[in-house]
């Protein structure tokens, strides 16, 4: 039986530790060997909870805008790949955005992803879609808007980057002998777009996916492609499909974190942190279903890392490689960890924590494989329910919170011009200022002309008196 | 013989047909008292509202921080607050001192609704026998009304707010005499309903006055806002949510169920929305805080526009220094010149 090409998705809420298990998958199998290269400081960041989280993407593009120079520079290579005139913000903008959220490293798959991922996002123009799961309608509108073959043309390039195609044809030309060929594997999906990539070429701007050369992979060279992104959790819906039309197998490692300590990492109400933790969960329990699938716990991680990637290798039929594993478990330094409150220890006030306690306190018992993944089904429904009866009131507060930033943004900007008249009130001051002492000075050289003029009238009068006097004489 | 002081208090949301209700007391012998708002455009027949009762509630709510922004009723925590401070005594003093002339006395503002576990603790202290009227609106057209009357543009906070209010009167109103009375059955046969308020709380109308209100008063062309059921689009939790509340107590209002048969659903309401209290309160805060930063913006605008003033005047003064500087400097070269003629010709002169 031929075997598929194989994503593994690692989803979960920003601050979970998905960084952390993405690095732990290195462990298995060395396929990720080439993927996985973050910088210790973002590893650092997502220890001690100081990275920022999506809501707060927006806010800062305006920010880093003023700067562009500086963005551009410190962009990786990987994203010039990523062209194409049915983009509808600028590379620079992706690049802003990635930047911010996660650092510079040279994981290129990732970052192409969740440039397009954030870009799809931003499509919406509204800033809920980053708490809330897309739904139906906007997965149309995405579809419409051409994400739809931009991802699944993404999605085969960057599988055709994993595994380097035996050789490449044109689609028109050898397709069919490819396929005939029971060795190789044909990388094209449902509608014709195929991998626009090989080795030695780029992709031009006017070509058309039928234009594109087709990838022809050995057959056992095909593995896995692990991609870890928080916004994939928002778009599982869309990019599911994207999997399904790409004939790929979809493996889901959901990363959580208990939300009291996601809560105090985050500078926003703690209302807002943990129905934002609900709604992360239960896009990852819905979407996720029908796959293979894992939870783990951001604290179970840090404590017990073998244990974890063990537990992940096993229920994804990966292999462990064991050195690997034993420096990713002395990477991993639990003192880092800043929040952390043990199970027993959380005091849940109010309905919206006593909701999460039971959410968090369930997908334990399914971590610690005390009890299994389709326990939760029931409770699910009831969890659903629930928070679609919050629903609206979250997006409203998501809503406020941008309407709060933008007013703080614009309080700013009026301070800025405040400071600006104000520095020009000081400098007319000065001006005024000069003018009037020119003016005294004017004066005071009109007063001592008019006094040294008058001198001179009467000296001239003499004069004239004296002259008179004189030519009188001369005529008598 | 029950010797107590009656007080009939007319609660409900904002903009549910509670000023038009109000007057209709009048013709079953309750008094409204003499310090009335007067009418205006958001209520072009009166709000028949006591304005004293007004300004201690709006002070109240002011107290607690977010007056415009409230959507919840008030909690034990603050209720205790307001009784802390001087409150509870004012409040007692303007409630003795407006019914001590009434026999039945009847106080109507919206305010009330939220703040019905102070005021209760207040009407208990001083042993009103006390009745409640509360008022009905389709949440729809309440929200209409409140987006152009009350400017509250968010869809989310108008019905929560009425989800909010509505549940506060039912849940505080319980164990007293109590009606529903609903807006457009009110304009549609407001006779019929002033009759079911009276046989309620034990009231005698007045034929004659009660004629008055129905016939010149009640005019049914100042409801601007009646949605058509059928084109509501009821397509997220809080406005079915809403609807089924209105729906359930149209029906009470309409004499066709009673206050104990929704005693369950009551119990299933309260669990419902106390399951958003959390994301209500942030609400709250949000739009307090979102209130505040409208007034630091506009207290910059209007230092801009001030400094923009002080800029223009500064100009205008610079303007006028440089040609009063040129004026100076035209005047010194005359000065010189006349002044180099007259030496010249002392020179002349001194020479001949």
């Amino acid at each position: 039986m031929k075997k598929k090409p194989r994503i593994i998705l690692i989803i979960g809420m920003p601050h979970s530790g998905i960084n952390l298990l993405s690095r732990g998958l290195e462990t298995m199998g060395g396929f990720l060997s080439h993927i996985i290269d973050t910088n210790v400081d973002e590893e650092s960041a997502m220890l001690d909870g100081t990275s920022q989280s999506p809501v707060f993407l927006q806010d800062s593009i305006s920010r880093y805008l003023r700067d562009p120079n500086k963005i551009l520079t410190q962009y990786p290579t990987g994203y010039s790949a990523f062209r194409g005139d049915r983009h509808e913000i600028s590379e620079l903008d992706l690049a802003q955005i990635t930047l911010h959220y996660f650092p510079p490293k040279k994981n290129r798959n990732d970052s192409v992803f969740h440039s397009l991922n954030w870009e799809m996002l931003h499509f919406f123009q509204e800033r809920h879609r980053c708490i809330i799961s897309i739904t139906k309608k906007e997965i149309a509108l995405l579809k419409n808007e051409g994400f739809f073959t931009r991802a699944t043309q993404l999605l085969l390039e960057q599988m055709a980057h994993k595994s380097p195609p035996a050789r490449i044809f044109h689609a028109d030309h050898d397709e069919e002998a490819a396929k005939a060929d029971e060795l190789r594997y044909v990388m094209k999906s449902d509608d014709g777009c195929m991998s626009p990539y090989g080795p030695s070429k780029n992709v031009s701007l006017t070509q058309e996916p039928s234009d594109f050369p087709a990838s022809v992979v050995d057959e056992d060279a095909i593995s896995e492609l692990v991609l870890h992104d928080p916004l994939f959790t928002l778009l599982l819906p869309f990019w599911k499909q994207v999997f399904q039309k790409c004939h790929l197998e979809v493996s889901i490692v959901i990363a959580f974190r208990n939300p009291w300590s996601v809560a105090a990492s985050k500078k926003e109400y703690l209302e807002k942190s943990f129905w934002v933790w609900i709604s992360y969960i239960l896009c990852c329990l819905e979407h996720s279903n029908g796959y293979q699938r894992v939870f783990v716990d951001y604290d179970e991680l840090i404590e017990n890392p073998m244990h974890q990637m063990t537990r992940v290798a096993h229920t994804l039929d990966l292999t462990l490689e064991q050195k690997s594993l034993a420096s990713y478990c002395e990477y991993i330094d639990p003192s880092r960890r800043h929040y952390h409150q043990a199970l027993e220890e959380l005091k849940s006030e109010g309905f919206y924590q006593q909701f999460t306690l039971e959410i968090y306190t369930k997908l334990l018992e399914v971590t610690q494989d005390k009890k299994p993944f389709e326990s939760l089904k029931k409770s699910f429904i009831k969890w659903k329910k629930a928070f679609l009866e919050a629903n609206d009131l979250l997006v409203l507060a998501e809503k406020k919170d941008a309407t709060i930033n933008q007013l703080q943004e614009k309080i700013t900007n009026l301070d800025e011009s405040i400071y600006q008249i104000q520095k020009t009130i000081n400098q007319n001051s000065h001006s005024i200022t000069h003018y009037k002492k020119e003016t005294d000075q004017r004066e005071s050289q009109i007063a001592a002309l008019i006094q040294a003029q008058s001198a001179l009238d009467k000296e001239l009068f003499q004069l004239r008196q004296t002259s008179e006097i004189q030519n009188c004489l001369i005529a008598a | 013989m029950n010797k107590k002081k009656r007080v009939i208090i007319v609660i409900g949301t904002h903009r549910s047909g509670s000023s038009a209700f109000t007057k209709g007391l009048t013709s079953m012998g309750v008094s409204l008292g003499d310090s009335l708002i007067g009418a205006n455009p958001y209520n072009q027949k009166g709000h028949w509202e006591d304005f004293e009762f007004n300004k201690l509630n709006v002070s109240l709510l002011d107290f607690l921080g977010n007056r415009d922004q409230r959507i919840r009723a008030i909690n034990e925590e603050e209720r205790e607050r307001l009784c802390r401070h001087d409150f509870f005594c004012k409040a007692s003093d303007l409630l003795i001192q407006k019914i001590s002339d009434h026999k039945i006395f009847g106080i109507k503002n919206p305010n009330f609704s939220p703040l019905l576990p102070f005021w209760k603790k207040v009407f208990h202290a001083n042993d009103i026998d006390l009745s409640f009227v509360i008022t009905l609106r389709n949440p729809w057209n309440v929200a209409t009304s409140s987006y152009f009357y009350l400017k509250t543009k968010d869809q989310e906070v108008a019905f929560w707010s009425w989800i909010s209010y509505l549940l506060s009167c039912l849940e505080h109103s319980s164990g007293y005499d109590r009606i529903i009375v609903e807006y457009q059955e009110l304009l549609k046969d407001p006779a019929h309903q002033m009759q079911r308020v009276a046989h309620a709380l034990r009231l005698t109308i007045n034929s004659e006055a009660l004629q008055e209100y129905c016939e010149e008063f009640i005019d049914p062309s100042l409801c601007h806002y009646q949605e058509e059921k059928k084109t509501l689009d009821n397509d997220c939790f809080y406005k079915k949510f809403a609807m089924e509340i209105y729906e359930t107590l149209l029906s009470i209002a309409q004499d066709q169920t009673s206050f104990h048969d929704i005693g369950r659903l009551m119990h299933q309401w309260k669990k419902q929305f106390l399951q958003t209290d959390a994301l209500l309160v942030m609400t709250e805060k949000n739009n307090l805080k979102i209130g505040k930063l409208e007034d630091i913006i506009f207290k910059r605008e209007q230092t801009i526009f001030n400094l923009g003033k002080m800029v223009n005047n500064q100009l205008y003064s610079i303007a006028d220094s440089c040609k009063k500087l040129h004026q100076k400097n035209l005047q010194i070269a005359f000065l010189e010149h006349h002044y180099e003629q007259c030496n010249q010709e002392i020179r002349l002169l001194t020479q001949q």
